[in-house]
């Protein structure tokens, strides 16, 4: 968990995304050093990247952001 | 071919799965799969459809629904037999799943199933009002496991593919003749319009941009090939890229 933390805020069990969701650069950053990336099913993925937070079955959308779930799982 | 003893209905399900297990698209596939009623029948492509993300909405990752229209000589109840006795042995543990199916031959009011689906793209809707709704408008709603809270997205996804306006289709494009896009098109494939609709079962090819292209357009395919619901059609979702008109990337798809 502590390698996404320059991208994600952490608060309790919640890991929050810190940037906008057109921030593909900083998903992918992230999603690279994560050792809980997983891809979703590929119809669910939104980055052309495929190593991306926004790709990742451990993410949540949420109504203006993005948490990874992975504290939770 | 279609006989006239057939029937089309509108079948939708949601909330069906959890993080890692097999996803809601693909039992809608097999749900679609399981009741063709000869096993050479062309598969329904199922549509994907965004629903409302909100804290008071308990989701697992994303809160989509997922729709297909069949054409069959099944009843309502053997097509619900079918579908539930599939979502009972493949849905997660975790899940709360709902199975909506819509005969499109009755006398359904159409637009306040579009109002409900598009409302639950901006809303909270609740169990109670998408009960009171099927019921009125004779719409087979139900639930099979967990909270049953599916059944207002397996709802607002039969509104929603009536909108005609929503939604991407699962899974990729697939050519006949020689290209299979099962799996991505490694190098650029050029390809016109027409031979595309040709091929496929694709009903258009439309830009980002919502225009119609005609069919002596070229197209140049690359990666993954997908579709979206537009205009009551399965459509090939295009972008212009350095003069020419390319399938568009995840980036675009996901506004749909």
């Amino acid at each position: 968990m502590k390698q996404i933390l320059p991208w994600y805020e952490h608060e309790g069990n919640s890991l929050t995304f810190k940037f906008d969701l057109e921030n593909y650069k900083a998903s992918r950053e992230a999603a690279e050093v994560c050792t809980h990336f997983s891809p979703d099913d590929e119809d669910e993925q939104i980055d052309d990247v495929p190593t991306s937070c926004f790709n990742c079955m451990k993410r949540r959308w949420l109504k203006s952001g993005l948490e990874c779930i992975q504290l939770q799982i | 071919m279609q006989t006239s003893d057939k029937k089309n209905w509108l079948i939708c399900i949601d909330d069906t799965d959890d993080i890692g297990t097999k996803g809601t698209g693909e039992i809608a596939e097999e749900i679609a799969v399981l009741l063709l009623d000869e096993m050479n029948d062309a598969h329904p492509l199922v549509t994907r459809h965004q629903l409302y993300v909100h804290p008071d909405i308990p989701y697992t990752s994303h809160n989509s629904a997922m729709c297909f229209e069949l054409a069959s000589e099944k009843s309502l109840t053997e097509i619900k037999t079918i579908a539930v006795k599939h979502l009972l042995a493949e849905c997660a543990c975790a899940s709360d799943p709902g199975l909506a199916i819509l005969d499109l031959s009755s006398s359904y009011d159409r637009l306040a199933l579009i109002e409900f689906g598009l409302k639950a793209k901006v809303e909270v809707k609740t169990k109670v009002q998408a009960y009171d709704l099927a019921a009125k408008l004779d719409v087979s709603l139900s639930e099979h496991g967990g909270t049953g809270q599916g059944v207002i997205g397996a709802l607002a996804g039969i509104g929603l593919r009536l909108y005609g306006q929503d939604g991407r289709v699962k899974g990729q494009v697939k050519l006949n003749n020689g290209l299979d896009q099962d799996s991505s098109v490694q190098d650029l494939f050029e390809i016109t319009v027409a031979d595309i609709l040709r091929r496929s079962e694709l009903d258009s090819v439309v830009t980002i941009s919502g225009d119609l292209l005609g069919p002596d357009e070229r197209l140049y395919l690359t990666g993954k090939v997908k579709a979206i619901f537009w205009q009551h059609q399965f459509a090939l979702l295009v972008y212009r890229d350095k003069g020419r008109w390319c399938n568009a990337l995840k980036q675009h798809l996901k506004e749909y």
